[in-house]
């Protein structure tokens, strides 16, 4: 696969010579035939790609076997349903795929599944059933873990949350019951009263958040109280080459993942408004407000407009949460091959991997998740701040 | 961890008024200063990454990172080393000037001293005196640049100065 993406890089960088040579007549006919190039070296690298894919199956057949030495431990009836044996998944995705799906089942199994005879008190059928399936949709492949037991106790959760200091009482009233479950998966929360050898010391789920995240995917979470519990799993479908945009932020280019954006556009003056002292931006959009980045602050550059009407807007998502990054504008699409930072290095906040462009030169590939997160940080810091 | 030297070449190299020196067999390639791309939110002394042959390879300035030198230089007459870390990282360093290949007698290698030095003795290896009464010290480059090494703050590092 790292061949296919050195020729891939190569084929970037004849093509990036090409459009360089004076000759149009040459540069036409060269043109023409790289085109050919790199129709095949998309053929090889999608043959390449299944030969990598390999089924679900393989990680659901671990799957019984612990679910059994489970039940029997905490004497619960389960029974296990896997759908979409057949959806093939990254080989190298499987190690960092295992054990959080593991760790969402045991924790499902403790928390979420009653014992028998409170099922049937709650009239449900004395068996618990926990449902895996796997399906891909638009590029990304889902995984959905399924409990019918009793739900997260979404006010233990934040109560224990606001004991804990994981979030205050004023955010709170801003959080919709989706992400006041998602703070399970918050670092030191566990909402089990007795901690035992399968869960509750509050380590694993924020474990679990960070390996699906360093896998490019995100978290999802629905309860419903006495109904159950769904985990879902957003996942590209590869970790090795992904589809960017290249923006442009004063001398700089950071290729923005093309799956995390929604749309972008260039802002009028009545789009933006401003809250507080003007710090926080928000762009209108159609009903729907969402927070602006200005790149360039994070990133501490020298930009080509500060002023928001000048540039471009891209719309990201992840997750739930949108934003708008403000760029200077943007420029061409095209296939990148993923090289991990922390390889040589280590990881950096809003950086999630790079690349090596067609100039040879490295271009770093945004974190969309981080730069939200660390977006976050920064507001904090100055609403603090004012406080103070 | 033993503080042996596997080879009885360093390379040496200058930074600030000291000969320094690193075991050959860690040394990748030396090439003149690249085109960097900078990194985000970074401590001062990592000037950012490059492509070094297919790999990403982030730059440490040492000049900076040991603080030899407050307002260093980059052009085409400043020099990368090409690392490979014993857990099989490479990393560029850049230093003032790359001196000679030096053949040495390993046992001569004498511990760092604690203090008198002005890089901290736990990023050394020792210090060896050649047969013109020379002095070179020599970096234990794994320790330098070790992966909780690159975590390191900035604030922290002036600090400590």
């Amino acid at each position: 696969m790292n061949n296919v993406g050195e020729l891939v890089i190569t084929n970037a960088m004849l093509s990036q010579f090409a459009t360089s040579i004076s000759d149009q007549k040459v540069q036409d006919s060269i043109m023409e035939r790289l085109e050919l190039l790199t129709r095949h070296i998309r053929e090889l690298q999608e043959s390449i790609m299944s030969i990598r894919m390999v089924p679900m199956e393989n990680i659901y057949s671990k799957f019984p076997k612990v679910i059994r030495d489970i039940a029997k431990k905490l004497n619960k009836k389960v029974e296990f349903k896997h759908f979409g044996d057949n959806v093939e998944i990254d080989k190298a995705m499987i190690e960092g795929l295992t054990d959080p799906l593991m760790h969402i089942i045991r924790n499902s199994m403790d928390h979420g599944l009653e014992m028998p005879e409170d099922r049937k008190e709650a009239g449900k059928p004395e068996t618990g059933t926990i449902t895996i399936a796997a399906e891909q949709s638009n590029g990304q492949i889902i995984i959905s873990i399924k409990d019918d037991g009793k739900g997260i106790n979404i006010d233990t959760v934040v109560n224990k949350a606001i004991s804990k200091n994981v979030i205050t009482e004023d955010k709170l009233s801003s959080m919709t019951d989706e992400d006041k479950a998602m703070l399970i998966f918050e670092a030191g929360l566990s909402t089990a009263e007795a901690i035992t050898d399968l869960s509750g010391r509050g380590v694993g789920m924020d474990v679990v958040k960070t390996n699906i995240n360093k896998l490019g995917g995100v978290v999802r979470i629905d309860t419903k109280p006495g109904i159950g519990t769904t985990i879902t799993f957003v996942l590209p479908l590869t970790l090795a080459i992904l589809d960017g945009l290249d923006v442009a932020v004063g001398d700089t280019r950071y290729i923005l993942p093309l799956n995390a954006i929604v749309e972008s556009l260039q802002p009028k003056q009545d789009m933006i408004k401003r809250i507080g002292d003007g710090g926080n931006e928000l762009l209108m959009l159609r009903e729907e407000f969402i927070p602006i980045v200005r790149l360039y602050k994070l990133f501490k550059e020298t930009p080509k407009y500060s002023e928001l009407t000048e540039g471009m807007l891209i719309v990201v998502k992840s997750g739930n949460h949108k934003v708008a990054m403000f760029v200077d504008e943007f420029l061409d699409q095209h296939q990148v091959v993923v090289k991990p930072l922390d390889k040589n290095f280590r990881n950096v906040q809003g950086v999630g991997a790079a690349t090596v462009r067609g100039d040879g030169t490295i271009g770093l590939i945004l974190d969309v998740m981080g730069l939200i997160e660390e977006q976050k940080r920064v507001e904090e810091f100055r609403r603090e701040r004012r406080v103070a | 961890m033993s503080k042996n030297i596997v080879t009885n070449q360093l390379l040496t190299f200058r930074l600030g008024n000291e000969t320094y020196g690193v075991e050959i067999t860690k040394i990748r390639e030396i090439l003149t200063y690249p085109k960097v791309t900078v990194l985000p939110s970074i401590q001062d002394w990592v000037k950012g990454v490059i492509n070094l042959r297919g790999e990403v390879t982030p730059i440490i300035d040492l000049r900076m990172r040991f603080h030899t030198t407050d307002a260093p230089i980059y052009d085409d007459t400043t020099i990368v080393i090409a690392v490979i870390t014993k857990d099989n990282r490479m990393l560029g360093i850049v230093v003032d000037t790359v001196s000679n290949i030096e053949v040495i007698d390993d046992t001569r290698l004498s511990p760092a001293p604690e203090m008198g030095t002005s890089i901290s003795s736990e990023y050394l290896k020792g210090l060896i005196q050649k047969s013109d009464g020379n002095m070179i010290v020599v970096m234990d480059i794994d320790r330098v640049l070790a992966k909780d090494e690159m975590e390191l703050p900035d604030n922290l590092l002036k600090k400590q100065k």
